[in-house]
């Protein structure tokens, strides 16, 4: 009797997970397949089938400026990448392997810093980049990722944990320069953190919203959130071109989680654990 | 005359040495200053006026603060609001994570179920927001699509138009949207528990309840710690999801009768809305900002005495 009341349990609880995992899909099936359907035929009749309406809803997309949408996504994360894991990494590699004064004071203030919500830094940025003559570009989106306490931790973290300081001393002793024992001796042993970095800077400033949607008043500029947010309040009942367009702003991601789902998942942990 | 160029070469090589450290940090420090930290100390001097980013600014000390705190009725709903947002949905989204990996940890090929259960994570908040609004919608949402197919409901129900169902679908997206991040770090969590720790209670007899309430449980309590932490700071900057849900709708701002208003959705409804409070805004975030270093003193505190 009571192992037949476990095995209950057992079948209620497995059951509410199914669900649960289940519950984590549905949207993802949604995106694609109400993205396959004409705005008409949706309000028709909600589907539980693919349609074959994707190709068309993503010809409407791209004879408006949805390509260069996408591009200037890619130009906001790849700049944002590149910028912030040069400069976190270098401060992260002084901070650690170099011995002076302010090295301890640095690392407080970054790990301080950390802790700071964005949003009281929005108007005084939006102001700055006014100024600068910035509004019109890509930039603001990309300097606003140049110093990140967040990455720059995590790098102290893994450099601290994962650099042995006698391979650095080793090499200096051979004379070798300090550009060339960052690039040709530290960086082969980072080179998981940076990976796990790439990702995290890559997931943010992809899905960033709220500070373009602030910043970004030019249609050329919109990045693929902006867009898709403006796609909904200017065609309100275009469903399925809206679905269309999400389902590409969130492909790019699925792949790339689906490549590195191992050192995502591990990286995402570690990096808070260690926190 | 030859060892003296040798010497000074040394000389400057040793001080070249001395610089690059201060070279290495510079650009971080720079790029902090120009890109955060001036921006904040300008945010705070301008809390201090009204202005509306276009004519003069004129000096009005702590009047937007006290306004916000004393006559902005506006403002303390979107506090609670937002409080009770986080309240509800941190205890349940940690508790589900926690079950989740306690069912998972276990299991040998557990790859596919953990990437799926962080699949809600990696998404745009503002993807996830359409995503329940297309749901929940009462006309073409696929919610009372099915409940009316299952009988369940006989007519059409209003959802994101009832002040207390949309309070809960924001909740829902929450706990939706944390539960795999959730999970994920207490999996990494339960694998530096060691294995010894488990057989010697089960030579005891314990049964598989009493190992995870306690053993597991307590010995997860620095990740619950971070979790329950982390959760509140970001809970407290909630805004992109629930500002989606009535994308489109600019009347609808804050959900039916404000139920769903954030303190960052009032943020920017009054520093980017029609009339461009800037200094007004300001004051809102720095208050916000005092909120959660609040929080987080206090839970450290708290934390701290116990262990």
């Amino acid at each position: 009797m009571k192992k037949l009341f476990g095995t209950c349990g057992k079948m209620i609880i497995g059951v509410a997970f199914a669900l649960l995992l289940l519950s984590c899909l549905i949207p993802f099936v949604l995106l694609p397949l109400m993205g396959s359907y004409s705005t008409e035929e949706l309000m028709r009749q909600l589907p539980f089938t693919f349609g074959d309406k994707f190709y068309e809803n993503t010809k409407t997309l791209l004879e408006g400026n949805f390509l260069k949408v996408y591009l200037n996504s890619i130009l906001v994360s790849a700049g944002s990448i590149v910028f912030s894991v040069v400069i976190s990494v270098l401060a992260a590699y002084s901070v650690t392997k170099f011995r002076y004064k302010g090295a301890s004071l640095i690392t407080t203030f970054i790990i301080v810093t950390m802790m700071v919500p964005g949003q009281i830094s929005t108007i005084g940025y939006i102001m700055e980049m006014r100024a600068m003559h910035l509004t019109n570009s890509l930039w603001p989106l990309i300097l606003t990722w140049m110093a990140h306490p967040f990455t720059c931790f995590f790098m102290i973290q893994f450099m601290k944990s994962s650099v042995p300081t006698e391979v650095i001393e080793s090499g200096r002793i051979d004379g070798a320069s300090e550009p060339r024992i960052l690039f040709s001796i530290v960086l082969p042993f980072i080179r998981p953190g940076i990976a796990t970095t790439v990702i995290l800077l890559f997931l943010w400033s992809w899905n960033s919203y709220t500070l373009p949607m602030l910043i970004i008043n030019n249609n050329d500029m919109f990045t693929i959130p902006l867009y898709v947010a403006n796609l909904i309040s200017e065609f309100r009942f275009d469903i399925g071109g809206r679905m269309a367009a999400l389902t590409w702003a969130v492909f790019p991601v699925i792949i790339l989680f689906v490549i590195f789902s191992k050192s995502f998942i591990k990286g995402i942990a570690s990096g808070s654990v260690k926190g | 005359m030859k060892k003296n160029n040798a010497i000074t070469l040394r000389g400057r090589k040793m001080q070249m040495g001395r610089v690059w450290p201060y070279l290495f940090v510079l650009p971080y420090l720079l790029c902090y200053f120009l890109f955060n930290l001036f921006p904040m100390l300008y945010s705070f001097y301008i809390s201090f006026f009204d202005w509306n980013g276009v004519s003069p600014k004129t000096l009005v000390g702590m009047q937007n603060y006290v306004d916000l705190l004393t006559k902005d009725s506006l403002f303390w709903k979107s506090l609670t609001n937002t409080l009770a947002m986080v309240a509800i949905s941190i205890p349940v989204q940690v508790g589900l994570g926690l079950l989740a990996a306690a069912l998972l940890f276990p299991m040998k090929h557990k790859r596919a179920m953990e990437s799926i259960m962080f699949l809600p994570y990696i998404i745009a908040p503002i993807a996830i927001g359409a995503i329940f609004a297309n749901m929940f919608d009462w006309q073409f949402g696929y919610i009372n699509e099915v409940l009316s197919h299952l009988q369940v409901i006989s007519e059409k129900v209003y959802w994101l138009q009832d002040e207390r169902w949309a309070f809960a679908i924001v909740v829902i997206m929450q706990i939706w949207r944390h539960m795999g991040y959730c999970m994920i770090i207490y999996l990494a969590g339960m694998t530096s528990i060691s294995s010894e720790i488990y057989e010697a209670a089960k030579i005891d007899g314990a049964n598989s309840v009493q190992l995870f309430w306690h053993i597991t449980v307590p010995q997860l309590r620095p990740m619950t710690v971070f979790l329950v932490l982390t959760s509140i700071i970001n809970g407290l900057q909630l805004y992109e999801m629930p500002a989606q849900l009535y994308a489109g709708s600019s009347a609808a701002s804050g959900g039916p009768q404000f139920s769903v208003l954030t303190v960052i959705w009032k943020f920017i409804n009054d520093a980017f809305g029609p009339k461009m409070r800037l200094g007004y805004g300001a004051a809102l975030c720095y208050i916000l900002f005092v909120i959660i270093v609040a929080f987080s003193m206090v839970f450290k505190k708290l934390t701290a005495e116990e262990d």
